[in-house]
């Protein structure tokens, strides 16, 4: 789709895409308001300020997932693995700041041409990998030839699919071309964690261990070190600092991640000092740890939304009406207030908080499926929906507590819901084949708004398995990976984010908080939503 | 195959003291003077009660949750409410039926089918006897937790799959005192004179057998109900429970952990509820047996 | 005997073979599909088809059980499809913390439910009797994991005697760091164990006192303490032995749940993730080995039950 604008591609290139000055090009459309929230807790900032940071100590870090299924950027699924983990093992081309504006890592500086399809990096000298290795453009050619291998299998291929040209002109260059412009393609395929698909991985430590041991003791790039004989794949392991970082070696001497399934155990842990820190924090656990003097809890904006999708295939779901009542019927602030304790953002949209950029204030805006409770019934009664008994499918990762609360308000319109607990195996399955009649939909850990949008709101998106099918919305969403013009996508969002609420194409819900907590002598934590960098992280001791 | 002698003995043991032969006629001079069953039988019928009149009596709905998050006991709420603001008295009280449901018709569904499979081993012996007791074995070769979770991953969540599964665990119990029983009894008087006069084999069975393994049925029923609502609060807690919205006690249990400590309450009342059900079912079936005098297959495994 | 002994050893493997079976169809029928599982949202059909084809899931199911059972006879157990690692990897891995932790609820087991059900059979009818009895029918009556959380809130986090949680390794980080670790979980394991151990215990020694050559040692004027240190409890313990061994399978159920409590990744959580993942060869592994320790757990109970009773012989 052809833009109103003149598109200058250029504004993506390096060394610094911030995200204020594009926030500036964003300020006619009133974005501005969460800016101000993303920062890091008062508490934290101000006592590092005032101290020289120490070297040395071992971190014990709680990581809340039953198990880590791979550490191989590229073969990794797992989001908050990728978010909170991988960044610490493998640096990328290049990476966020504070702001999630763009900032070198591995590659110092890059440019994009102006039509948006060739991107060329240069890459910093004297990097190497955690074996001792040159990191050379070779290095991204292996990876991205990898990545693409249709025998490897990676679900990260899909980002690198529209790359029709892959070169290394000399040792310290990487090129690539686009076959058409992608908007969000150096948030999602190119940043240090979630943009694992580029992540470059040391050919010579696969050749030596093969794939399967790579993806339990990697030979990364980034500030720590996998120690390979600590390495259990349910119980954790130890990272320790690598000397050779370009950025300096950490302060940290270890880092020991301990995976915790358990959230009341991570909470205990914590508290009795077995845990110097916990990622992430539960929210039905935040007020006991914030009240606690000696733990910090980080509190930011995330990346993620939720939201009510109903499937088109299941009447009445295909009748706007019904699907307007469900969305009238829920109350998103008495929602969150129940399901996280106040620790959510109430949704009228899928662009999170954390993307200040593009994101609308709620107070600002007239929400048309927002909670009226008596329209819902009148609604309800107009479609006939009093009495329906529509299945809810959920499982771990959506979590019991929106969903019951989620059931609980919809019983105040009539419906009587059946919720579905389901194994992550079996939801998956259940959601993707489209077996529901409704469940708690959305996002998480996402680089750019596009992966929250594109994917489920577009009539080919892979997660949209419900039966979203608008020519509007096709168009605004195609057009937001046609213009680099961060002012330009942050509007088509928006005027998207009309689209999809008068289609009830989802009852927007709630933006969780993205909540870390640490003891108050671990100093140095940066704030970045859903993203965690340990290589400034101190302890005073 | 472990050899009944064995386990014989090691259930005359179980029966508690050793006391003199005692005859079945004195049973119910005994039971009376048996203080575990009347304070069984008192908690279980206060429970039994409280199971079908629970919906009535209880002061607000399972789902009215307007009474504000986490509030302590008191005279509105004598539970505390839970941490979506419901009244858990109410839920506890509601719960005691469906935990009491999950319980019992587990048990009867493995007494239903161990029962049926360890009756026709014993009385054909032979071939047929193997075979069973192969499956049973089987059966019996799996811890009952990783039984059940098997068995709820294998049908999904929900309340007929967690019944199913609890009660395929605990088939082998029933499947195997049943057996013995049949065994020791077809060889007593009573049974080899009605084969002596040409009785059939159902007839064997059903007038001669069955009322007569009554007592040691009752007695293990007993337990498997109880262990049938333990069973369903650790699948609940394991995240395989009857359905996240439905009140049992397992369910409060599992929603009451991440708050254990702001909200002592909402573990420590259904917890109590649960360990007082289960004791009760235990007590009972203790005095029970000792006033019968009869054996058991071990309460736990 | 070692006729005996043949038959059952026989007997036990067609037991675990079957055993082997039952699991390897059972988790191919239960619904949900490992490479989906695996891949994550963001799987595409070709990605999964190649994963399919990579890990031989593409196979008839006959011809993935008849090389999956001459895998098995080589010791190959297979690798896990969730996280690569092989199947003994994660046995050798995960084994010695529910060996460790069996072995401590064990202990604690046997260390309460010895001296208290002495106690119970010495004081009989006594409140002595009566409250270590009623605290046995509430230790069996109690959810292991509810116990587990209590013991957690009220010794780890307001006492601080304990950590909360984890597992050390005891040759890497010594006796202290392993058994602290493993006293909290292993009392939560411990105590139905313990409960129905002390009632075996006094109803044993009660019998026993109660026999002839007990009275024959009083009459002849040992002394109490000697009477049942050296003749009530060599035979009161006979019985109790056997339970110990059936009941062996409460400690490994126990430890299920427990595991997760307290956040070790011994074999019971091990196979939980696995069968959350539909990770079969996982799966297929975990229950093998269960019912392998069971089956030969009962085995030698029975053996020594033979060799401590003279009165039981076998044909």
């Amino acid at each position: 789709m052809e833009s109103r604008h003149p598109i200058d591609w250029s504004v993506l290139s390096g060394p610094y895409v911030s995200r204020r000055t594009l926030m500036k090009l964003a300020m006619g459309t009133g974005a501005a308001a969460f800016a101000a929230s993303l920062q890091a807790s008062p508490k934290a900032s101000a006592a590092s300020a005032l101290q020289e940071p120490v070297t040395g100590g071992t971190l014990r870090l709680g990581f809340l997932n039953s198990q880590i299924v791979t550490l191989d950027p590229g073969l990794l699924a797992q989001g908050v693995v990728a978010g909170s983990i991988l960044p610490s093992l493998h640096s990328s081309l290049v990476q966020f700041d504070t702001d999630l504006g763009i900032i070198p890592d591995l590659a110092e500086d890059w440019t994009v041409s102006e039509d948006g399809l060739s991107y060329s990096f240069t890459l910093r000298e004297g990097i190497t990998f955690h074996n001792g290795d040159a990191i050379t453009s070779a290095d991204f050619q292996y990876t991205f030839d990898r990545t693409t291998n249709p025998d490897f299998a990676s679900p990260h291929a899909n980002k690198l699919a529209s790359v029709t040209d892959f070169q290394t002109p000399d040792e310290r260059t990487v090129t690539l071309t686009l076959s058409d412009p992608f908007a969000p393609f150096l948030a999602v395929a190119c940043t240090r964690g979630p943009g694992r698909a580029l992540t470059p991985v040391s050919a010579r430590a696969i050749e030596e261990m093969g794939d399967e041991q790579f993806g339990m003791t990697p030979v990364g790039s980034g500030p720590f070190m996998i120690v390979p004989e600590t390495y259990d794949v349910g119980q954790g392991f130890d990272m320790v600092a690598f000397d050779g970082w370009y950025g300096g070696r950490p302060y940290l001497d270890t880092i020991e991640v301990r995976l915790v399934p358990e959230p009341s155990s991570a909470v205990s842990g914590l508290e009795a000092g077995d845990l110097d820190a916990i990622d992430p924090v539960p929210a039905t656990s935040f007020e006991q740890l914030n009240s606690n003097s000696d733990l910090v809890v980080l509190q930011q904006p995330s990346t993620m939304w939720r939201g009510v999708v109903m499937n088109y295939a299941r009447p009445p779901w295909d009748n706007p009406v019904a699907r307007m009542a469900v969305s009238k019927a829920i109350d998103r602030q008495a929602f969150v207030d129940t399901a996280f304790f106040g620790l959510a953002t109430p949704g009228i949209g899928a662009i999170a908080p954390a993307f200040g950029w593009a994101y609308v204030d709620p107070a600002t805006v007239e929400n048309p499926q927002g909670y009226n409770l008596d329209e819902a019934k009148a609604l309800a009664e107009e479609a006939g929906i009093v009495g329906v008994q529509p299945v809810i499918i959920s499982s771990e990762e959506i979590g019991q507590r929106p969903t019951e609360v989620l059931r609980t308000a919809l019983t105040e319109i009539g419906l009587d819901p059946q919720v579905d607990f389901q194994q992550a195996a079996t939801f998956n399955e259940r959601w993707q084949s489209g077996d529901f009649d409704l469940f708690l939909h959305g996002s998480v850990v996402d680089a750019d708004p596009d992966d929250g949008h594109w994917n489920i709101f577009h009539s080919t998106g892979p997660w949209n398995t419900y039966g979203y099918n608008s020519a509007d919305a096709d168009a605004l969403l195609e057009a937001t990976r046609a213009t680099s013009d961060q002012a330009e996508r942050a509007r088509l969002f928006q005027e998207l984010q009309v689209v999809l609420q008068t289609d009830v194409a989802a009852a927007f819900v709630y933006h969780v908080f993205d909540l870390f907590a640490h003891h108050a002598d671990v100093q140095g934590v940066v704030g970045i939503p859903e993203q965690r960098y340990y290589e400034k992280v101190w302890l005073d001791r | 195959m472990r050899d009944a002698s064995i386990a014989a003995d090691i259930q005359t043991l179980a029966a508690g003291d050793l006391q003199p032969p005692r005859s079945r006629s004195r049973f119910w001079t005994r039971l009376r003077s048996e203080r575990k069953v009347l304070i069984g039988l008192v908690l279980l019928g206060a429970f039994a009660i409280l199971a079908i009149i629970g919906p009535w009596i209880s002061p607000y709905g399972p789902d009215d949750n307007d009474f504000g998050l986490l509030m302590e006991p008191s005279w509105r709420h004598p539970m505390g409410t839970d941490s979506y603001g419901r009244d858990l008295f109410s839920r506890v009280l509601i719960g005691t039926r469906v935990s009491f449901s999950v319980g019992l018709l587990a048990a009867l569904l493995a007494l239903a089918i161990g029962g049926l499979a360890g009756m026709i081993a014993g009385f054909y012996g032979g071939k047929i006897d193997s075979v069973i007791m192969r499956f049973v074995e089987l059966l019996w070769s799996f811890p009952v937790i990783v039984l059940a979770v098997g068995m709820v991953a294998f049908f999904g969540a929900g309340f007929r799959n967690v019944v199913v599964a609890i009660a395929v665990a605990y088939i082998d119990d029933f499947a195997r005192i049943i057996r013995a029983e049949v065994l020791s009894l077809r060889e007593q008087d009573f049974s080899l004179a009605a084969r002596a006069i040409g009785a059939r084999d159902r007839r064997i069975l059903s007038r001669h057998l069955l009322p007569n393994m009554v007592a040691p049925i009752i007695v293990q029923f007993t337990f498997a109900v109880g262990l049938g609502i333990l069973t369903e609060s650790t699948l609940t807690y394991l995240g395989l429970g009857v359905n996240p919205s439905t009140p049992t006690w397992g369910l409060a249990l599992n929603e009451g952990r991440d708050f254990i400590r702001q909200a002592w309450w909402i573990s420590v009342f259904p917890g109590l509820a649960i360990v007082t059900t289960v004791l009760a079912l235990n007590l009972f079936g203790d005095g029970l047996r000792d006033a019968l005098d009869v054996r058991s297959v071990s309460e736990s495994r | 005997m070692a006729r005996y002994l043949i038959r059952r050893l026989i007997h036990s493997a067609f037991l675990i073979w079957g055993v082997a079976t039952l699991v390897f169809f059972a988790i191919r029928l239960v619904p949900g599909d490992p490479v989906v599982q695996m891949l994550g949202p963001e799987y595409t059909p070709e990605a999964a088809d190649a994963m399919r084809q990579k890990l031989g899931l593409d196979e008839s199911i006959g011809s993935q059980y008849v090389k999956w059972m001459g895998d098995l006879l080589r010791g190959d157990m297979g690798s896990s499809i969730a996280t690569n690692e092989t199947v003994v990897d994660a046995i050798r891995t995960g084994l010695p913390k529910t060996l460790s932790l069996s072995l401590v609820a064990f202990i604690i087991g046997v260390g309460i439910a010895l001296p208290t059900g002495i106690l119970a059979a010495l004081k009989r009818n006594t409140w002595i009797d009566y409250l270590a009895s009623l605290i046995a029918f509430i230790g069996v009556s109690m959810p292991g994991f509810w116990l587990g959380i209590l013991l957690i809130i009220v010794f780890s986090v307001n006492l601080g005697w304990f950590p909360a949680l984890g597992y050390a390794e005891l040759r890497d980080d010594g006796f202290r760091a392993w058994i602290e670790r493993l006293i909290l979980p292993g009392i939560a394991i411990g105590t139905a164990y313990a409960a129905i151990l002390m009632r075996f215990v006094r109803a044993g020694l009660l019998e026993t006192m109660s026999s002839d050559y007990i009275r024959t040692a009083r009459a002849k004027g040992v002394a109490e303490p000697g009477v049942i240190a050296r003749h009530a409890m060599r035979n009161a313990l006979i019985p109790v032995v056997t339970v110990m061994g059936i009941q062996l399978a409460l400690l490994l159920s126990g430890t299920v749940a427990v595991e997760m409590v307290f956040s070790i990744r011994g074999i019971g959580r091990i196979l939980i993730g696995a069968i959350f993942d539909r990770d079969y060869p996982m799966v297929q592994g975990i229950v093998l080995l269960i019912a392998v320790i069971f089956v030969l757990a009962n085995l030698a109970v029975d053996i020594l039950y033979t060799a401590i009773d003279p009165r039981i012989r076998y044909a």
